[in-house]
Protein backbone atom coordinates (compact mmCIF):
# COMPACT_ATOMS: atom_id res chain seq x y z
CA UNK A 1 0.00 0.00 0.00
CA UNK A 2 1.66 3.17 -1.01
CA UNK A 3 1.73 5.96 1.76
CA UNK A 4 1.41 9.72 0.55
CA UNK A 5 4.04 11.32 2.23
CA UNK A 6 2.56 14.83 1.57
CA UNK A 7 -0.24 13.26 4.00
CA UNK A 8 1.67 11.52 6.16
CA UNK A 9 4.48 12.93 7.65
CA UNK A 10 2.23 15.96 8.90
CA UNK A 11 -0.20 13.13 10.14
CA UNK A 12 2.65 11.53 12.36
CA UNK A 13 3.78 15.07 13.35
CA UNK A 14 0.30 15.91 14.33
CA UNK A 15 -0.41 12.40 16.03
CA UNK A 16 2.92 12.92 18.14
CA UNK A 17 2.47 16.27 19.72
CA UNK A 18 -0.83 15.96 20.01
CA UNK A 19 -0.26 12.63 21.91
CA UNK A 20 2.66 14.30 23.59
CA UNK A 21 0.25 17.09 25.05
CA UNK A 22 -2.11 14.59 26.50
CA UNK A 23 0.14 11.95 28.26
CA UNK A 24 1.76 15.06 29.51
CA UNK A 25 -1.56 16.05 31.57
CA UNK A 26 -2.30 12.46 32.38
CA UNK A 27 1.41 11.55 33.88
CA UNK A 28 0.89 14.59 35.86
CA UNK A 29 -1.63 12.62 37.58
CA UNK A 30 -0.46 9.09 38.05
CA UNK A 31 2.50 10.53 39.30
CA UNK A 32 0.51 12.21 41.89
CA UNK A 33 -1.49 8.37 42.57
CA UNK A 34 2.01 7.19 42.90
CA UNK A 35 3.53 9.71 45.55
CA UNK A 36 0.26 9.64 47.54
CA UNK A 37 -1.32 6.59 47.17
CA UNK A 38 1.28 4.05 45.94
CA UNK A 39 2.73 3.08 42.28
CA UNK A 40 0.68 -0.16 42.46
CA UNK A 41 -2.37 1.32 42.54
CA UNK A 42 -1.07 4.04 40.12
CA UNK A 43 0.57 1.76 37.56
CA UNK A 44 -2.42 -0.51 37.54
CA UNK A 45 -5.17 1.55 36.94
CA UNK A 46 -2.60 3.32 33.97
CA UNK A 47 -2.03 -0.40 32.40
CA UNK A 48 -6.01 -1.27 32.60
CA UNK A 49 -7.08 2.01 31.04
CA UNK A 50 -4.39 1.53 28.19
CA UNK A 51 -5.98 -1.76 27.62
CA UNK A 52 -9.32 -0.04 27.45
CA UNK A 53 -8.03 2.00 24.77
CA UNK A 54 -6.35 -0.53 22.84
CA UNK A 55 -9.94 -2.48 22.23
CA UNK A 56 -11.62 0.59 21.43
CA UNK A 57 -8.40 0.76 18.25
CA UNK A 58 -9.08 -2.51 17.36
CA UNK A 59 -12.72 -2.20 17.31
CA UNK A 60 -13.45 1.23 15.74
CA UNK A 61 -10.05 1.53 13.94
CA UNK A 62 -10.90 -1.86 11.24
CA UNK A 63 -14.35 -0.61 11.06
CA UNK A 64 -13.61 3.23 9.53
CA UNK A 65 -11.75 1.41 6.59
CA UNK A 66 -15.02 -0.37 5.29
CA UNK A 67 -16.74 2.87 4.89
CA UNK A 68 -16.62 4.48 1.82
CA UNK A 69 -13.89 6.71 2.26
CA UNK A 70 -15.59 10.50 0.88
CA UNK A 71 -18.39 9.58 4.03
CA UNK A 72 -15.22 9.12 6.07
CA UNK A 73 -13.71 11.90 5.13
CA UNK A 74 -16.40 14.45 5.19
CA UNK A 75 -17.64 13.46 8.87
CA UNK A 76 -13.89 12.65 10.66
CA UNK A 77 -12.90 16.29 8.52
CA UNK A 78 -15.79 17.85 10.16
CA UNK A 79 -14.62 16.35 13.41
CA UNK A 80 -11.08 16.67 13.62
CA UNK A 81 -11.96 20.45 11.84
CA UNK A 82 -13.94 21.03 14.96
CA UNK A 83 -11.10 19.65 17.37
CA UNK A 84 -8.61 21.63 15.81
CA UNK A 85 -10.24 25.14 16.16
CA UNK A 86 -11.04 24.17 19.67
CA UNK A 87 -7.40 23.43 20.66
CA UNK A 88 -6.37 26.34 18.63
CA UNK A 89 -8.92 28.86 20.27
CA UNK A 90 -7.68 28.47 23.33
CA UNK A 91 -3.94 28.29 22.55
CA UNK A 92 -4.47 31.73 21.03
CA UNK A 93 -6.14 32.68 24.18
CA UNK A 94 -3.53 31.65 26.17
CA UNK A 95 -0.80 32.83 24.14
CA UNK A 96 -2.49 36.46 24.58
CA UNK A 97 -3.28 36.28 27.92
CA UNK A 98 -6.77 36.07 27.91
CA UNK A 99 -6.86 32.73 30.23
CA UNK A 100 -4.07 31.26 31.86
CA UNK A 101 -1.69 28.73 30.81
CA UNK A 102 -2.19 25.07 32.34
CA UNK A 103 0.54 24.96 34.93
CA UNK A 104 1.74 20.84 35.62
CA UNK A 105 3.16 21.77 38.65
CA UNK A 106 -0.20 23.72 40.16
CA UNK A 107 -2.18 20.69 38.93
CA UNK A 108 0.24 17.65 40.56
CA UNK A 109 -0.36 19.47 43.59
CA UNK A 110 -4.08 20.00 43.24
CA UNK A 111 -4.31 16.43 42.54
CA UNK A 112 -1.87 15.39 45.35
CA UNK A 113 -3.52 17.62 48.04
CA UNK A 114 -7.20 15.90 46.84
CA UNK A 115 -5.83 12.04 46.64
CA UNK A 116 -4.69 12.86 50.50
CA UNK A 117 -7.93 13.79 52.09
CA UNK A 118 -9.34 10.68 50.47
CA UNK A 119 -8.33 8.72 53.52
CA UNK A 120 -6.21 5.48 53.85
CA UNK A 121 -6.65 1.92 51.27
CA UNK A 122 -8.30 -0.74 53.26
CA UNK A 123 -7.46 -3.47 50.76
CA UNK A 124 -4.34 -4.29 48.88
CA UNK A 125 -5.27 -2.30 46.55
CA UNK A 126 -6.21 1.13 46.64
CA UNK A 127 -9.31 1.60 45.13
CA UNK A 128 -9.32 5.67 45.01
CA UNK A 129 -5.65 5.14 43.42
CA UNK A 130 -6.36 2.75 41.12
CA UNK A 131 -9.67 4.83 39.70
CA UNK A 132 -7.85 8.20 39.79
CA UNK A 133 -5.52 6.83 37.40
CA UNK A 134 -7.51 4.87 35.25
CA UNK A 135 -9.81 7.97 34.49
CA UNK A 136 -7.55 10.11 33.35
CA UNK A 137 -5.61 7.81 31.74
CA UNK A 138 -8.76 6.75 29.67
CA UNK A 139 -9.91 10.37 29.74
CA UNK A 140 -6.62 11.88 28.39
CA UNK A 141 -5.91 8.97 25.86
CA UNK A 142 -9.48 8.95 24.41
CA UNK A 143 -8.51 12.88 22.78
CA UNK A 144 -4.78 10.68 22.09
CA UNK A 145 -7.55 7.89 19.96
CA UNK A 146 -10.05 10.13 18.33
CA UNK A 147 -6.92 12.03 16.82
CA UNK A 148 -5.11 8.66 15.92
CA UNK A 149 -8.18 7.19 14.02
CA UNK A 150 -9.19 10.78 12.85
CA UNK A 151 -6.24 11.37 11.07
CA UNK A 152 -5.42 8.04 10.19
CA UNK A 153 -8.68 7.55 8.42
CA UNK A 154 -8.58 10.35 6.43
CA UNK A 155 -6.49 8.70 3.74
CA UNK A 156 -4.94 5.52 2.49
CA UNK A 157 -2.00 4.04 5.19
CA UNK A 158 -2.16 7.64 7.30
CA UNK A 159 -3.50 4.84 10.21
CA UNK A 160 0.14 3.60 10.91
CA UNK A 161 2.17 6.74 10.36
CA UNK A 162 -0.73 8.30 12.79
CA UNK A 163 -0.58 5.31 15.56
CA UNK A 164 3.35 5.89 15.90
CA UNK A 165 3.51 8.89 16.14
CA UNK A 166 1.26 8.34 19.13
CA UNK A 167 3.14 5.71 20.60
CA UNK A 168 6.34 7.36 20.09
CA UNK A 169 4.77 9.97 22.28
CA UNK A 170 3.58 7.19 24.86
CA UNK A 171 7.32 6.30 25.44
CA UNK A 172 8.94 9.22 25.40
CA UNK A 173 6.21 11.05 28.26
CA UNK A 174 6.76 7.29 30.10
CA UNK A 175 10.43 7.50 29.40
CA UNK A 176 10.77 11.11 30.91
CA UNK A 177 8.35 10.37 33.70
CA UNK A 178 9.96 7.18 34.65
CA UNK A 179 13.20 9.32 34.86
CA UNK A 180 12.00 12.58 36.46
CA UNK A 181 9.62 11.25 38.50
CA UNK A 182 8.22 14.89 38.63
CA UNK A 183 5.31 16.40 36.17
CA UNK A 184 6.90 17.91 33.13
CA UNK A 185 6.06 21.91 34.07
CA UNK A 186 8.64 22.63 31.29
CA UNK A 187 7.01 21.22 28.47
CA UNK A 188 6.19 23.85 26.02
CA UNK A 189 2.77 23.17 26.66
CA UNK A 190 0.52 25.82 24.76
CA UNK A 191 3.23 26.05 21.79
CA UNK A 192 2.84 22.60 21.15
CA UNK A 193 -1.30 23.04 20.93
CA UNK A 194 -0.68 25.94 18.70
CA UNK A 195 1.13 23.96 16.19
CA UNK A 196 -0.95 20.92 16.82
CA UNK A 197 -4.47 22.92 16.64
CA UNK A 198 -3.07 24.65 13.10
CA UNK A 199 -2.01 21.04 11.90
CA UNK A 200 -5.31 19.79 12.58
CA UNK A 201 -7.66 22.50 11.00
CA UNK A 202 -5.58 22.09 7.99
CA UNK A 203 -5.90 18.81 7.53
CA UNK A 204 -10.04 19.11 8.27
CA UNK A 205 -10.32 21.66 6.44
CA UNK A 206 -8.70 19.64 3.58
CA UNK A 207 -10.63 16.65 4.40
CA UNK A 208 -14.10 18.09 4.34
CA UNK A 209 -13.08 19.65 0.89
CA UNK A 210 -12.76 16.55 -0.36
CA UNK A 211 -15.71 15.31 1.49
CA UNK A 212 -17.73 17.99 -0.42
CA UNK A 213 -16.00 17.38 -3.70
CA UNK A 214 -13.90 20.95 -3.86
CA UNK A 215 -11.33 21.09 -6.08
CA UNK A 216 -7.97 22.12 -3.80
CA UNK A 217 -5.44 24.25 -6.15
CA UNK A 218 -2.35 22.12 -5.97
CA UNK A 219 -4.19 19.05 -4.72
CA UNK A 220 -2.23 17.38 -1.95
CA UNK A 221 0.32 20.09 -1.57
CA UNK A 222 -2.88 22.86 -0.72
CA UNK A 223 -2.11 21.05 2.45
CA UNK A 224 0.81 22.65 3.76
CA UNK A 225 -0.87 26.19 2.03
CA UNK A 226 -4.17 25.47 4.67
CA UNK A 227 -1.32 24.46 7.45
CA UNK A 228 0.80 28.23 6.66
CA UNK A 229 -2.70 30.36 6.16
CA UNK A 230 -4.11 28.75 9.61
CA UNK A 231 -0.88 29.78 11.11
CA UNK A 232 -0.90 33.38 9.65
CA UNK A 233 -4.34 33.95 11.13
CA UNK A 234 -4.01 32.20 14.58
CA UNK A 235 -0.81 34.45 14.96
CA UNK A 236 -2.06 37.63 13.92
CA UNK A 237 -4.78 37.09 15.91
CA UNK A 238 -3.03 36.95 19.29
CA UNK A 239 -2.16 40.57 19.51
CA UNK A 240 -5.73 41.41 18.10
CA UNK A 241 -7.22 39.33 21.20
CA UNK A 242 -3.97 41.31 23.23
CA UNK A 243 -5.25 44.58 22.25
CA UNK A 244 -8.97 43.75 22.24
CA UNK A 245 -8.82 42.61 26.06
CA UNK A 246 -6.67 45.40 26.81
CA UNK A 247 -3.97 43.08 28.23
CA UNK A 248 -0.54 45.40 28.08
CA UNK A 249 3.04 43.54 26.81
CA UNK A 250 4.36 43.51 30.10
CA UNK A 251 1.51 41.24 31.61
CA UNK A 252 2.29 38.91 29.14
CA UNK A 253 5.93 38.84 29.76
CA UNK A 254 5.81 38.18 33.43
CA UNK B 1 -22.99 6.11 36.07
CA UNK B 2 -20.43 9.06 36.97
CA UNK B 3 -17.96 7.42 34.82
CA UNK B 4 -20.43 7.09 31.76
CA UNK B 5 -21.19 11.06 31.99
CA UNK B 6 -17.64 11.74 32.73
CA UNK B 7 -16.86 10.21 29.82
CA UNK B 8 -19.82 11.28 27.97
CA UNK B 9 -19.32 14.94 28.67
CA UNK B 10 -15.06 14.42 27.44
CA UNK B 11 -16.21 13.05 24.40
CA UNK B 12 -18.58 16.18 23.61
CA UNK B 13 -15.92 18.35 24.42
CA UNK B 14 -13.59 17.15 22.34
CA UNK B 15 -15.32 18.89 19.27
CA UNK B 16 -17.50 21.46 21.32
CA UNK B 17 -16.44 24.15 23.71
CA UNK B 18 -17.64 27.64 22.78
CA UNK B 19 -21.31 26.67 21.55
CA UNK B 20 -21.49 29.37 19.15
CA UNK B 21 -17.95 28.14 17.26
CA UNK B 22 -19.43 24.49 16.36
CA UNK B 23 -22.84 25.61 14.76
CA UNK B 24 -21.07 28.89 13.09
CA UNK B 25 -18.26 25.89 11.25
CA UNK B 26 -21.14 23.28 10.82
CA UNK B 27 -23.60 26.60 8.99
CA UNK B 28 -20.33 27.27 6.72
CA UNK B 29 -19.48 23.69 5.61
CA UNK B 30 -23.08 23.18 4.72
CA UNK B 31 -22.87 26.87 2.93
CA UNK B 32 -19.88 25.67 0.57
CA UNK B 33 -21.49 22.67 0.11
CA UNK B 34 -24.60 23.69 -1.34
CA UNK B 35 -22.37 26.03 -3.38
CA UNK B 36 -20.52 23.16 -4.65
CA UNK B 37 -23.69 20.97 -5.29
CA UNK B 38 -25.25 23.48 -7.47
CA UNK B 39 -22.70 23.72 -10.28
CA UNK B 40 -21.39 20.84 -12.33
CA UNK B 41 -17.92 21.13 -11.94
CA UNK B 42 -16.68 22.95 -8.54
CA UNK B 43 -14.55 25.60 -8.97
CA UNK B 44 -11.08 26.21 -6.93
CA UNK B 45 -12.47 29.73 -5.48
CA UNK B 46 -14.68 27.22 -3.81
CA UNK B 47 -12.08 25.84 -1.26
CA UNK B 48 -10.42 29.11 -0.78
CA UNK B 49 -13.84 30.37 0.18
CA UNK B 50 -14.00 27.60 2.48
CA UNK B 51 -10.83 28.71 4.66
CA UNK B 52 -11.63 32.16 4.35
CA UNK B 53 -14.82 31.62 5.84
CA UNK B 54 -13.44 29.23 8.74
CA UNK B 55 -10.60 31.56 9.49
CA UNK B 56 -12.56 34.58 9.85
CA UNK B 57 -15.20 31.92 12.39
CA UNK B 58 -11.76 31.54 14.57
CA UNK B 59 -11.01 35.21 14.33
CA UNK B 60 -14.55 36.02 15.49
CA UNK B 61 -14.56 33.71 18.00
CA UNK B 62 -11.29 34.79 19.75
CA UNK B 63 -12.21 38.22 19.47
CA UNK B 64 -15.23 37.24 21.21
CA UNK B 65 -13.88 35.89 23.91
CA UNK B 66 -11.11 38.36 24.13
CA UNK B 67 -13.95 41.23 24.20
CA UNK B 68 -15.82 39.50 27.30
CA UNK B 69 -12.50 39.25 29.24
CA UNK B 70 -12.29 43.05 29.47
Amino acid sequence: MAVDWIQASPAAIAAFLASTVEFVEALTVVLAVGAVRGWRSALTGTAAALATLLAVVLLFGPLLTRIPIRGVQLVVGGLLLLFGLRWLRKAVLRAAGVIPLHDEAAAYDREAGSLRSAGRAAGALDFVGFATAFKITLLEGLEVVFIVIAVGSGGVGLLVPASVGAVAALLLVAALGLILHRPLSTVPENALKFAVGVLLAAFGTFWVGEGIGLAWPGSDWSIIGLTLGFLAVASLAVPLCRRRAGIGLSLILR
Amino acid sequence: MNAVKAVARELLGLVVEDVALAPAVLGWIALVWLLAASVPQPRPWMAVLLICGLAGILVESVLRRSGAAR
